[in-house]
Order: structure tokens, then C-alpha cells, then sequence
């Protein structure tokens, strides 16, 4: 029984494991690319979101790879995502794929029985403890790199050392057996990168919408890209780990208070969180905010709204990137660049 | 006191009760005019671009109304059915009227959030603020309630025989510059409109539990239980399905709709809408479907074989 999940950042590589655990065949995907980009956008709504777009891509490419079952989360809140299971069905089976879609959703959902049934009770339960395990300890080892990759990226003194070393340790995840590969070994990779420390990067928080900012093919790298143009990137704001304890309650506690005289009630997604530090980054003295969200996505519509007066708050600049499958890399670029400059130019002049 | 009621999103669900509510509490109500394209273009002003068209509508009629009235009445709707939402923008409405709209007087947001506390709390609630009791408040709501049924448009039924279904959210369809009036220029040319409110709560629920996973939105259950309940039963000869441009929950509930129209004979024609859309390309669109429902309509009552269909030029 062959199963496939969609790519969002690295979750293939905790992803794989977990299901290895549980006893199933994966089919390794290729990361989003231009043709299942183009086949998602053909056959999904018009108008519904970019993610929604991607995901179908990811799985007409696992239909064609000859999957049995592909596995997507699905959820109640007030964000559509909770529905991409049913409307990825009915457009697979439109397309004549006779795959079936597997959602993991809350237990009164109607089609948990059948999610259970393929995926068998006692075999979830017996291993389920080893399985979370491994999804916990890879988890963090995923967002340590890249925490670290963010946090070296605007010292380095030759471009593209660390995007070098990141895929280094993404293989070596890759590569090894038990829950997380040596941190050691990786430390030592990322010392060696040549480093100039003189430099005073920019500080900039990174808020938005989860898919968008966590998958880098679909977001044209945009870390990468800030990285680069000498920003150090804060993105403790949205990230898997934190995402899967938030859904559980037990995270991001400082946002959640902040955004509150500004959005009581949070609108699905992650609008509390994407208001809540815009607030704490314009406390905390950050030099800018980017703000990424595809388009369309209501909840994200709601905190830019406020996030506008936010930045007036605490006068801080705050740039808005909405994506889709109409941007254009090169315009994207620009923006960035514009964006870096006034910060840059905005420091240098003693505020009044 | 003034209080102010912008007539718009849930305005269009829950006037009767609303109404009857602020006048038995004995304070005197405002509520905005239709929509004119003054109104929208105070919303475009104000709205967040990639809105759809009745928030940018319900922005304006807040802005219209700020300067004439001591208090508006903005509820923070976020679940009217257990286990249901409405759409996030709506869930934010009040916020982002903080935020972006000068010059606001006090708001009165009670929170309507049923998954916390059945409605009928919230209305106790916001009767305390007005010094009525619990029994009052009960007094009040049942007569809300008649009112409402009162209130529910009844279907005239027309001599040509022909009938549309409107499948659309309420505070689309019932908005007169969002909705281009359709209603009343359809049931003009003599046509019976049937829309989604008018198809019974139970009905719907019956309708949508094919579905492997209930839809979580309320109103989006009742577009798509009502266009399931027309396409099913031979009720309509029409069926007539308008959303906005970039209504979150429609786009993808509109899939569900479109696959059960392939299974149908029901003629169906989506119209999506924006601030941009011209009435003509609307009327022209709606009068070509007219035509397919009425050839529709003669070719199964005569042969269908070897006689011209008469169309009836009465009609249009």
C-alpha cells in the first residue's frame, strides 16, 4: 500500500519516517515544480487558494507515480483548509484517477471510518508513540537548521555556502536511521561556512500564512532571498513544531496576547498570529516586517487589514507579499530590493 | 440613543429580530439605506482590495453611518449553528472596522459564538446592557422570531408557469446594487424565483449528509443544500447560482454544486460578481440562460423530435 503526502517545507522528511513507522510504502515526491504547478492550476477553482493549487499538483504527479492513498490533514476552524480533502476528491475523480483521498480529521467527521479503516486502528495505536516520536524529534531538528541557515545567511561572504550546507544536513537527515543525525556534525558544517561579523544585518520578523511561507518552491525562496540581500530573518512566527502545538493550545502565548486589542477573536489560519508579532516585532524595535499570504486567503485578508494600522502603531515598515501562480520571480525580486533599501536607508536616519 | 444597523452581511439574515430587539428595548434605530453606489464607493475607499463585494459594501455602510448615529451595532458573528463558522472575514468584520474606519463612534459588538454559549445568551447579554431581564429578553425574541417568519419573502407564484432558483448567500442576493436586483427583474418577466432561504433547514441537512465531510460553513451548507434540493427534485426549470468574485468558501463549495448540475438536466449558469461587473453583460448573460430554460422547458413537454419550439416572445 503505496501512500503519498503534499510537500510543505520539509515535511517530507518527517513525514516519510512517520508513515515508514506505521508500516506503509511512500512515494518520495518531487518538490513542486513548474508542470505540477501548471497542473494544479488547471484543473482547481478558479478562485480557490494557491495552496489548493500546489497540493492538487502534488498529488496528480502521486496519482502518476501510482499511488494507492494520498493523505492530507483536514480540520473544522473557519479556514477553507479544512475542506481541501473533499474538493482534492471530487476533483481527482472528476480526472478519472481512482486514487482515494485520506483526511485525518476530527473523529465525528463522517470519513474518519474510512481513514481508519485503511489505516488500521491497531496499527496506529501500537505504534503511534514510536511514530510521534520520530515526528517530534525531526520536527525540531528541521527548523533547527534552518534556524540556524537564517541566522548565518546574512554574515557569509561568499552567496550560496549556507544554502550549500543546509542540503548537506538535509542529507544527512536523510541518510540516517535513527530519530536525528549527529547536531554536532552539523554545528561543525555551519562553522566552517567563512563569516564576516562586522556586519549589522537588518532585522526583519516574517509573519503570514503557513503553506506560503513554509514551502520555498512556492514562495520563490524568499527566505533565501532576504537572507542574501542581508537581513536576518525572524520567523518564529510560523513554523510545523509550533503550528502542531498550537493546535493542541500550548503556543505562541505571548502573540495571542499581544494581537488582542487589535483582533479579539481570532479569524481562522493564522491571523492572531500574524497581528500578534507584527505587534511584538514593532515592540521589540525589529527594522520591518514581511507579510506573506496567497491570494484570497481570508484570514490573512483580516490581519493585513489590521496589521496596516499596527504598522502605523509602532512605525514600523510592513510589506505585504501576496502570491500566486501569476507572480512574476523578477517583480518579486524588486520589491524585495526596494524593501531592503528603505529599511536600509530608513536606519541610517536618527528617528525624529 | 441612536443606534446605527448597517444594512449589510447578517443585517440581510437577522433584521426582523435585530429590529424588534432595539425597538422593544425603547431606543431608536438607524439603519443605513440600500446600497448606492456612493455607499460602495465609500467601502472601495476604505476595504482591503482583494475583498469580496459585500464586505467592501458593509465597509461602506459602516462609514456611512458613523457620523448620524451615538452607537452601532457591529455583532462579532462568528458560529450561528453548533459545530459551524461563518467565513473568517466575517468573523474579523469588527476588528477591521477598527482598524481602518476614522471617526467611529462606540460599537456595540456582542459576541454571537455558539460553540461557547447558544445565542440565545448573547441576546441575554446584550439585554442586560439595556437593563432588561432575562424574561423580557425571551418576550422579545419570540416575538423576533415571528416577525422573521413573517418577514421571509413568500414565493409568488406567476402565471407563465416558469420558475428559477437563486442559489446565493443573503447578504448577496438581497443586497440591491450586489445583486443587480435579479430577484425583482426576474419575477418582472412573470417568473416564479425560488432562493436558497426558502428551502427548509432539515431539507438541507438531508441533502448535504451525502457528503463525505459536513461543510462548516453556514451559509455555504445552505447554498449548497439548497442548489443539491433543486437540482434533485424537479422543482425548478432553472437554476441560477451567483457568488462573489473571490468568496472564500464559495469557491470551493461551488465544485460540489457543479458536479451534482452534471448529474441533473437542470439547466445552471453560475454568475460571479465584483465591483467591476456591468449590468449589461449581467442581463445579457441572464436573459441567454432564460432562453435555455425555456427551450428547455417546451422541447420535454412536446415531442422531441420534429417540431419547432415555440418560443414565447411574451416572455422576454
Amino acid at each position: 500500500m503505496k501512500v503519498a503526502f503534499p510537500h510543505m517545507g520539509g515535511l517530507a522528511l518527517v513525514a516519510r519516517p512517520f508513515f515508514e513507522e506505521l508500516g506503509f510504502e511512500v512515494i518520495e515526491l518531487p518538490k513542486p515544480n513548474r508542470r505540477s504547478i501548471e497542473l494544479g492550476v488547471k484543473y482547481a477553482p478558479e478562485c480557490a487558494c494557491f495552496p489548493l493549487k500546489v497540493v492538487l499538483g502534488d498529488f496528480i504527479t502521486a496519482c502518476e507515480m501510482g499511488a494507492d492513498y494520498l493523505v492530507i490533514l483536514g480540520g473544522s476552524g473557519p479556514c477553507r483548509f479544512g475542506y481541501y480533502g473533499a474538493t482534492l476528491d471530487v476533483i481527482l475523480k472528476r480526472l478519472g484517477y481512482e486514487q482515494r483521498v485520506l483526511v485525518a480529521d476530527r473523529f465525528r467527521e463522517p470519513w474518519m471510518k474510512e481513514t481508519m479503516q485503511v489505516l488500521g486502528f491497531a496499527r496506529i495505536s501500537s505504534k503511534i508513540i514510536s511514530a510521534a516520536k520520530i515526528v517530534y524529534r525531526r520536527l525540531r531538528f528541521v527548523e533547527w537548521i534552518h534556524e540556524l541557515a537564517r541566522r548565518t545567511r546574512p554574515f557569509e561572504v561568499k552567496e550560496g555556502n549556507v544554502d550549500k550546507v543546509l542540503e548537506e544536513s538535509i542529507n544527512l537527515l536523510k541518510n540516517s536511521n535513527g530519530l536525528q543525525p549527529n547536531r554536532r556534525d552539523v554545528r561543525e558544517l555551519f562553522k566552517k561556512i567563512e563569516k564576516d561579523p562586522s556586519r549589522k544585518p537588518l532585522r526583519i520578523g516574517l509573519v503570514g500564512e503557513i503553506y506560503m511561507t513554509l514551502e520555498s518552491e512556492a514562495n520563490y525562496h524568499i527566505e533565501r532571498k532576504l537572507g542574501n540581500l542581508g537581513a536576518l530573518v525572524d520567523r518564529r512566527a510560523v513554523g510545523m513544531l509550533s503550528f502542531i502545538l498550537d493546535g493542541l493550545g500550548v503556543a505562541h502565548f505571548r502573540a495571542k496576547k499581544a494581537a488582542k486589542p487589535y483582533l479579539k477573536y481570532s479569524a481562522g489560519g493564522e491571523s492572531l498570529n500574524s497581528v500578534g508579532y507584527s505587534v511584538l516585532f514593532g515592540k521589540w524595535g525589529y527594522d520591518g516586517i514581511v507579510h506573506i499570504s496567497p491570494f484570497g486567503c481570508m484570514p490573512e485578508i483580516v490581519a493585513q487589514t489590521i496589521m496596516d494600522k499596527i504598522g502605523r502603531i509602532y512605525n514600523i515598515p510592513i510589506l505585504n507579499i501576496v502570491l500566486d501562480e501569476h507572480t512574476q520571480e523578477t517583480g518579486l525580486n524588486t520589491r524585495l530590493e526596494a524593501f531592503i533599501d528603505l529599511l536600509d536607508r530608513r536606519r541610517n536616519v536618527p528617528r525624529s | 440613543m441612536k443606534v446605527g444597523i448597517p444594512r449589510c452581511l447578517f443585517y440581510h439574515e437577522y433584521f426582523s429580530i435585530w429590529e424588534t430587539f432595539f425597538s422593544e428595548v425603547g431606543v431608536e434605530i438607524v439603519v443605513s439605506p440600500d446600497t448606492t453606489k456612493a455607499i460602495l464607493k465609500r467601502g472601495l475607499n476604505l476595504a482591503h482590495t482583494d475583498i469580496c463585494l459585500p464586505m467592501k459594501i458593509a465597509f461602506g455602510h459602516v462609514d456611512y453611518l458613523k457620523d448620524k448615529v451615538d452607537v452601532i451595532f457591529l455583532p462579532r458573528i462568528v458560529s450561528i449553528e453548533k459545530h459551524k463558522y461563518v467565513c473568517p472575514k466575517a468573523i474579523g468584520f469588527t476588528d477591521m472596522v477598527r482598524a481602518v474606519v476614522e471617526g467611529l463612534p462606540p460599537i456595540l459588538d456582542p459576541i454571537f459564538d455558539t460553540r461557547k454559549q447558544p445565542l440565545k445568551h448573547s441576546y441575554y447579554a446584550l439585554g442586560k446592557k439595556f437593563g432588561k431581564s432575562r424574561t423580557q429578553v425571551d418576550r422579545i425574541l419570540k416575538t423576533g422570531e415571528k416577525a422573521k417568519k413573517e418577514d421571509k419573502k413568500e414565493i409568488k407564484v406567476s402565471g407563465n408557469g416558469l420558475s428559477v432558483a437563486i442559489i446565493s448567500r443573503s447578504y448577496l442576493i438581497n443586497d440591491n446594487l450586489a445583486s443587480f436586483n435579479l430577484i425583482s427583474r426576474l419575477e418582472e418577466k412573470g417568473i416564479t424565483v425560488w432562493t436558497a432561504d426558502m428551502v427548509d433547514n432539515e431539507i438541507i441537512k438531508i441533502e448535504t449528509s451525502t457528503l463525505k465531510k459536513s461543510i462548516y460553513y453556514s451559509l455555504g451548507e445552505r447554498s449548497v443544500g439548497a442548489a443539491f434540493h433543486f437540482f434533485r427534485s424537479s422543482l425548478v426549470d432553472g437554476l441560477l447560482y451567483l457568488l462573489s468574485f473571490d468568496c472564500g468558501p464559495d469557491a470551493l463549495l461551488k465544485e460540489f454544486i457543479d458536479e451534482e448540475a452534471k448529474k441533473s438536466s437542470i439547466p445552471y449558469m453560475t454568475l460571479i460578481v465584483d465591483e467591476h461587473t456591468g449590468i449589461e453583460g449581467i442581463l445579457t448573460r441572464v436573459e441567454a440562460f432564460l432562453d435555455m430554460v425555456i427551450r428547455k422547458k417546451n422541447e420535454s413537454s412536446f415531442s422531441t423530435y420534429g417540431r419547432a419550439c415555440p418560443r414565447s416572445k411574451a416572455l422576454l
